[in-house]
């Protein structure tokens, strides 16, 4: 519901502003676009999704009480080249979600940043949009915490919570289409459009060790260990389905 | 593609993916988990996941943890008097529902070596009680007190395992009854019967006692009722004594046997036996001692040529101490100081101190406390002389009731006793050979665990965060602290020589802090966190 909110208010938000960001945009240090230049083919587009990643992963039970990773998607790209019915863009993409569950009765989170470069090659069909297949390799931050009465107190009060964290490799494959929803009319006209796509592939993030350590300050003289949960590899197929506005 | 078609789609791939779940054990909770010392390590019982942790010490206060599998609804745990077995009784799933679900179990495991070898016994009746042999051999399991676990359950079933066969199926018997029910059962030392050497397993019920031989199970049991056909008073057996083994003497096995609401102390001689389908028979002798018995042994008396077997039973009523020949039923009283209700045998502990030595060095020395509820106070000493008893009772005072002894093992300070006080103020580390009586005061109420090597103490307040250990050669207390309340501490051998300890933390899913037991120092403590969450 808290992805959903979020998705929602950047949509209404970015449908609100094309008219404000076209002079900003027109800025870019990008070549002017042509007289004849068809604007659902070449194009800068902003998404807004949610993703979905099923993660059958036993190292993510603890933090998750489905096979279940969902986020926030958002990302940019820019047409860099255009030919017949085929482009080609590339972009950039961060992808947030945070997962919480109760681990034998202790608290345990897992939050995920994935920092990805989409490498989009796109098939058109005019006004009925484009289907497109994307490569995003990049890196990922995972942070994994737990939190366990029997841990150290700290002096701010509390227990010290157990944590892990990481930047990671991280891959995308997927496959989708987009589908102009407004206007779908006059495509060399500069104007902003809005588009919906939906897209599903493979995802994966190399294995992160969740040997968990009480997390505390490093003057801290005690000696303390923390609990290994084995190795999470963030990996699985995945959904997103995405709001999106070209100009 | 139609944009009506895209949402259900999405859906339904929604939903036939996010269908899974994770392993339920994230959802057991930890809170009846369980933590038991051994030899070398403390296992942890976690029944919610059907497994033992074994937590190994390491160097540097390091720890190594291995999990074992165990059956399923664990219903009674223990360990070994030496503490290098575990024993877990599993009722299983019952009853069963799948040919998946779990039978009733026993799972041993052989913590002798750090190797920890685990072994199964399956059983086809969930029972909730068993019994260990001291000596290692047998264990067997029974109904008795507990609740029914099944719809139909034979009350007096018993069933046997040889843990010298891992993973043997087990015996079952089912022993005569005159109405009772097992409630204790006893493991003897081999003892000689007319046939040869038998050990024998006594069982308790409420109304009567039975003898089953170990070493042959087709051989009938004897089973003895208490209750005298002439009387509706009932005899409730309240505990049992095994006279020793003499291998040159064919009509050595006795038994003793007080009751908890009879003033007679039962022995039997397990003489031969004229039925060719016995080995033996046992003849009864049954020994007025003046009041309801608190405990009684066998003991060996001096005064002639050669010692006497006799039976000292503690009258607390009459203040007095009773000594009974299990032959002619003959009974010789001994006036006591105080009104002791517990007694335990000293003698190989005090051998070569010159001042208790009586005349014959076969002579026992018993040790008497009033381990009960009474305000009697301090313990005493007792030769166990036929023709001098009044002169032979020297007492040492000590201020306050104990509550409980405890033995000091290993082979250097064998002659210490720890006398641990009623009011919790503290504890006595009693000298037997000097007879003389340590204090150590504590600032509440102290727990005590005596290091298996018996090099050592540890008292430490339960629910409290305060630790010391007292070393038997000095009695001097080293404290140290630890941040979490303590549930409980075992002190543990390492691989690589050097000894743990091991304090136990119920918070979360499990901790502990892990000291140097030589050399504890808070500075030096490693605190270890979550021990049961890792994963199944």
């Amino acid at each position: 519901v808290k992805h959903l909110s979020i998705l929602l208010g950047a949509l209404s938000f970015m449908m609100a502003a094309p008219y404000a960001r076209a002079e900003e945009f027109s800025l870019v240090e990008t070549p002017a676009p042509a007289a004849q230049t068809n604007r659902l083919q070449s194009m800068w587009r902003f998404e807004l999704g949610y993703r979905g990643t099923f993660v059958k992963e036993a190292a993510f039970d603890p933090f998750s009480t489905q096979d279940y990773f969902g986020q926030v998607s958002v990302g940019f790209s820019r047409t860099v080249y255009a030919k017949g019915r085929f482009s080609f863009a590339p972009g950039f993409a961060w992808d947030f979600g945070r997962s919480g569950a109760t681990a034998r009765g202790d608290g345990a989170s897992l939050d995920v940043h994935r920092l990805v470069v989409p490498l989009e090659g796109r098939m058109h069909f005019g006004k009925w949009g484009y289907t497109f297949v994307r490569a995003a390799p990049g890196i990922a931050f995972e942070a994994a915490e737990v939190d366990d009465a029997a841990s150290p107190t700290l002096t701010s009060g509390g227990t010290a919570p157990l944590t892990k964290s990481r930047w990671l490799f991280a891959t995308d494959l997927s496959a989708g289409y987009a589908y102009p929803l407004w206007p779908r009319e006059n495509p060399t006209e500069f104007m902003p459009r809005v588009w919906i796509q939906a897209d599903g592939g493979y995802s994966w993030i190399a294995p992160l060790g969740l040997n968990l350590a009480p997390d505390l300050p490093s003057s801290d003289p005690r000696m303390a260990n923390g609990v290994d949960l084995g190795a999470l590899t963030m990996r699985g197929a995945f959904f997103r389905v995405s709001a999106a506005v070209s100009f | 593609m139609s944009r009506l078609s895209i949402a259900p789609a999405l859906a339904a791939l929604f939903l036939l993916c996010a269908c899974g779940s994770r392993n339920g054990y994230w959802d057991y909770p930890v809170a009846n988990a369980t933590s038991y010392g051994l030899k070398n390590g403390v296992a942890l019982v976690d029944d919610a996941d059907h497994r033992v942790m074994m937590v190994t010490a390491l160097d540097d206060q390091q720890v190594q943890t291995r999990t074992f599998a165990i059956g399923h609804n664990a219903a009674s745990t223990t360990t070994s008097p030496d503490g290098t077995h575990l024993f877990v009784l599993s009722t299983g799933d019952w009853p069963r529902r799948t040919s998946k679900d779990e039978f009733p179990s026993l799972t041993v495991i052989d913590a002798s070596t750090f190797d920890f070898h685990p072994a199964r016994y399956e059983m086809t009746e969930p029972l909730a009680n068993l019994a260990v042999d001291p000596l290692g051999r047998w264990a067997v399991a029974y109904a008795g007190a507990a609740a029914t676990t099944s719809f139909v359950q034979n009350a007096n079933e018993i069933v046997v395992f040889d843990l010298s066969t891992p993973g043997a199926t087990p015996v079952s018997r089912t022993i005569r009854s005159y109405g009772g029910t097992p409630q204790e059962l006893i493991f003897t030392p081999k003892l000689q019967l007319p046939t040869g050497q038998r050990r024998l397993l006594i069982i308790e019920t409420n109304i009567d006692i039975t003898f089953v031989d170990l070493d042959d199970m087709s051989q009938p049991e004897v089973t003895i009722p208490l209750t005298s056909g002439t009387s509706a008073q009932q005899v409730t057996p309240a505990g049992v004594v095994v006279d020793g083994f003499d291998p040159t003497n064919p009509l050595d096995a006795r038994i003793a046997l007080r009751a908890n609401d009879n003033t007679n102390v039962f022995t039997w001689l397990l003489g031969p036996s004229s039925d060719p389908s016995q080995e033996y028979t046992p003849v009864l002798n049954v020994i007025p001692v003046g009041g309801v018995p608190s405990d009684i042994a066998f003991v060996r008396t001096g005064g002639g040529a050669s010692p006497l077997l006799r039976v000292a039973a503690l009258v607390p009523t009459k203040s007095n101490a009773v000594l009974a020949d299990p032959d002619t039923a003959i009974t010789t009283p001994v006036a006591l100081p105080a009104p002791y209700s517990n007694l335990s045998l000293v003698t190989t502990m005090v051998a070569g101190d010159m001042n208790m030595a009586p005349s014959a060095a076969a002579t026992d020395v018993a040790m008497l406390w009033n381990g009960g509820p009474s305000s009697a106070t301090g313990v005493a000493f007792w030769v166990l002389t036929v023709d001098q008893p009044y002169r032979s009772i020297q007492s040492v005072p000590v201020q306050q009731p104990i509550e409980t002894v405890h033995d000091v093992g290993g082979s250097l300070y064998q002659d210490l006793k720890v006398l641990e006080m009623q009011n919790g103020s503290g504890f006595f580390v009693l000298d037997l050979k000097s007879r003389t009586a340590s204090p150590l005061e504590t600032m509440s109420r102290a727990s005590i665990l005596i290091a298996p090597d018996g090099n050592r103490l540890w008292a430490f307040a339960h629910g409290g965060v305060d630790l010391a250990k007292v070393d038997f050669s000095n009695l001097n207390p080293v404290p140290v602290r630890t941040e979490p309340p303590i549930e409980s501490v075992y002190d543990v051998a390492r691989p690589t020589a050097g000894r743990s300890l091991i304090a136990i933390h119920k918070l979360g899913t499990l901790g502990a802090t892990i000291f140097d037991a030589l050399n504890p120092d808070t500075a030096t403590s490693r605190r270890v966190t979550a021990l049961l969450l890792e994963g199944p």
